[in-house]
């Protein structure tokens, strides 16, 4: 299938919030990779609305495109294939990346490949660590997902547990709402928790039945509620840092303690962090101490391959181009798209 | 002059390929609002058929709306890609226009008001009244029954679009009280864009534009946005 020694890649992805867009070459090398994000729009909302956000990416999704073209020092002549994200995620985002991606592999006669966005998430960790290779358990954490699963090939994985509820960066949005700290709730929470004693206030741990690799954290929004409500009836004026910095603790320690468990049990050595919460400081922190104590080699990619990014989609597009070919022009986006 | 024209703003996407007068490919899909699946590849057939690529094109021509959201930004942004990807220049063509005008009835009949209703819900419709070639009702957003005032007492009117379907028990009721009044089963079409762009390009009463330049006209601001905005002016106020 791949004739040519380097496949350029114009890959694209319009899931969420982010309008991106990247200029890949092979699996591993970005020539360019640009991020356009909304989120000072959303913001006013308290969260994404994905109304305004199809209306955004369609206004941006062009020139985006046209700048990752000019940073790799390309035209759309040069490129060898069309990469896009077809799901998880809103539909109407969806649905402007793949609408442009399919114009374009039409106007060019190149082959169109449809991304899983997840596993775009997980191939981030390819771009910056060269000598990652499957198989490995990989855990996924991002607005819309919490995900465990293990990858046994460069364009294989299986999920072997999930969220049974909110994901893991609602959660944080969820809290903050409740302590104040408005929208994006991750990196408002993550700050605050610096400064205080995640040992002070605690919150309850949910680890669901014996062996369960799922998740559940629908709960702990309740629980803060609840706490900020005691202490303010008994004319307590609640330490919001406190709290941040409890709750965070109590959602972190079951996903780093699940994340090393499922590795040890199957005797992975390697463990790969990906999605928009793997950029969350504490996270790292105490992952990486847990990782080092059993011996596991801990991966995850600088912030910004762990927010949406067209890199990620390119490297994915391209493992899966060599291994199953492109896909049809009658590509649809598939909102609830599962790994 | 080979036009392509395409239409996703009603529930049936379409795509035909213009030479001056006559269509010379047409694909339309039977299936109700699946346009991101089809559009595509509908074009694909129709340059296979005719024997012509992109590169045959001179300019694209594209509904630019009102009508569904979601219906809008895929024909929007397929031409965009598309004129980014080959440099033929887009004419944004406003939905209700090339349909009032080339979509429902006979365009030369200036007898017979046209007048296009897609369902905009709420009872409200995007919809105008279209004499021959002239705009008697500009083409906009408005209550049913607003719009139902405006056409004039002493002409036959014919309606079209969705919005005869969604409102069909009002529609019937006006249309039992008035002589000459019919609705046609028609929705808006691909070979009414590209007359509309023809016949507009004809008469230098339009260019094409580049992809940056070409945005679709939702008449409407995202609900989410309204009421924002709402809530400010109260609190202002
Ligand atoms: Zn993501």
């Amino acid at each position: 299938m791949a004739q040519k020694e380097k496949l350029l890649t114009l890959a694209i992805e319009t899931s969420c919030d982010e309008t991106s867009a990247a200029v890949t070459e092979n699996g591993r090398d970005v020539l360019s990779n640009i991020i356009s994000s909304q989120i000072e729009t959303h913001k006013d909302y308290g969260g994404v609305v994905p109304e305004i956000a199809s209306r955004h990416h369609l206004r941006d999704i062009n020139r985006v495109v046209d700048k990752a073209l000019e940073e790799a020092g390309k035209t759309m002549d040069d490129m060898d294939m069309i990469g896009v994200t077809y799901g998880p995620g809103l539909v109407g985002a969806l649905l402007i990346g793949l609408a442009t991606a399919k114009a374009y592999a039409l106007a060019k006669d190149i082959p169109l490949v449809g991304v899983n966005h997840m596993h775009g998430h997980i191939c981030a960790n390819y771009i910056e660590h060269r000598d990652l290779a499957p198989p490995f358990t990989a855990i996924i954490v991002s607005g819309g997902h919490t995900d465990l699963a293990e990858v046994t090939g460069y364009n294989s994985c299986r999920i072997l547990g999930c969220t049974r509820d909110d994901a893991i960066g609602e959660a944080y949005d969820k809290v903050a709402r409740v302590l104040g700290l408005g929208y994006p709730g991750g990196p408002a929470i993550d700050e605050l928790a610096k400064k205080a004693d995640p040992e002070r206030i605690k919150f309850k741990r949910v680890f669901l039945e014996k062996g369960s690799k799922d998740f559940s954290f629908s709960g702990i929004k309740t629980a803060v509620l609840n706490y900020m409500n005691t202490e303010r009836q008994v004319g307590r004026e609640p330490d919001v840092a406190h709290v941040a910095a409890g709750f965070q603790e109590a959602v972190l320690d079951v996903i780093v303690t699940k994340s090393v468990e499922t590795a040890l049990e199957r005797k992975d050595k390697k463990l790969v962090m990906a999605g928009g919460v793997a950029a969350n400081s504490r996270l790292r922190e105490m992952l990486k101490k847990k990782c080092e104590d059993e011996g596991i080699k801990l991966y995850y990619p600088s912030p910004v391959l762990c927010t949406d990014n067209g890199a990620m989609i390119g490297c994915a597009a391209y493992y899966k181009y060599i291994t199953e070919g492109p896909d049809g022009l009658d590509l649809d986006g598939v909102s609830g798209l599962s790994l | 002059m080979k036009i392509l024209g395409i239409e996703t703003t009603g529930p049936y996407c379409s795509v035909v390929l213009r030479e001056n007068e006559d269509i010379i490919g047409k694909e339309e899909t039977d299936e109700v609002f699946n346009h991101l699946r089809s559009l595509t590849p509908m074009i694909k057939k129709i340059m296979e058929d005719t024997g012509n690529s992109m590169e045959d094109v001179d300019t694209i021509a594209v509904s630019a709306g009102p009508g569904s959201f979601t219906g809008i930004r895929i024909g929007v942004s397929t031409a965009r890609a598309l004129d980014q990807a080959t440099g033929k220049g887009i004419v944004k063509v406003p939905s209700l226009d090339a349909f009032g005008i080339y979509g429902i009835g006979d365009t030369v009949c200036t007898e017979t008001v046209k007048c296009p209703l897609i369902n905009a819900r709420r009872n409200q419709v995007y919809g105008g009244a279209y004499v021959g070639e002239e705009a008697i009702v500009p083409g906009g957003p408005y209550m049913l029954q607003e719009l139902l005032d405006k056409l004039p007492k002493d002409r036959d009117v014919l309606f079209g679009g969705d919005g005869c379907i969604a409102y069909r028990d009002q529609m019937e009721e006006f249309i039992a009280g008035r002589r000459g009044c019919k609705m046609a089963e028609v929705h808006q079409s691909a070979e009414a864009v590209s007359r509309w762009t023809y016949e507009n390009l004809k008469n230098g009463k339009t260019r094409p534009v580049t992809y940056e330049e070409l945005m679709p006209d939702y008449m409407r601001m995202a609900e989410a946005q309204r009421k924002l905005e709402e809530k400010r002016r109260a609190q202002r106020g």
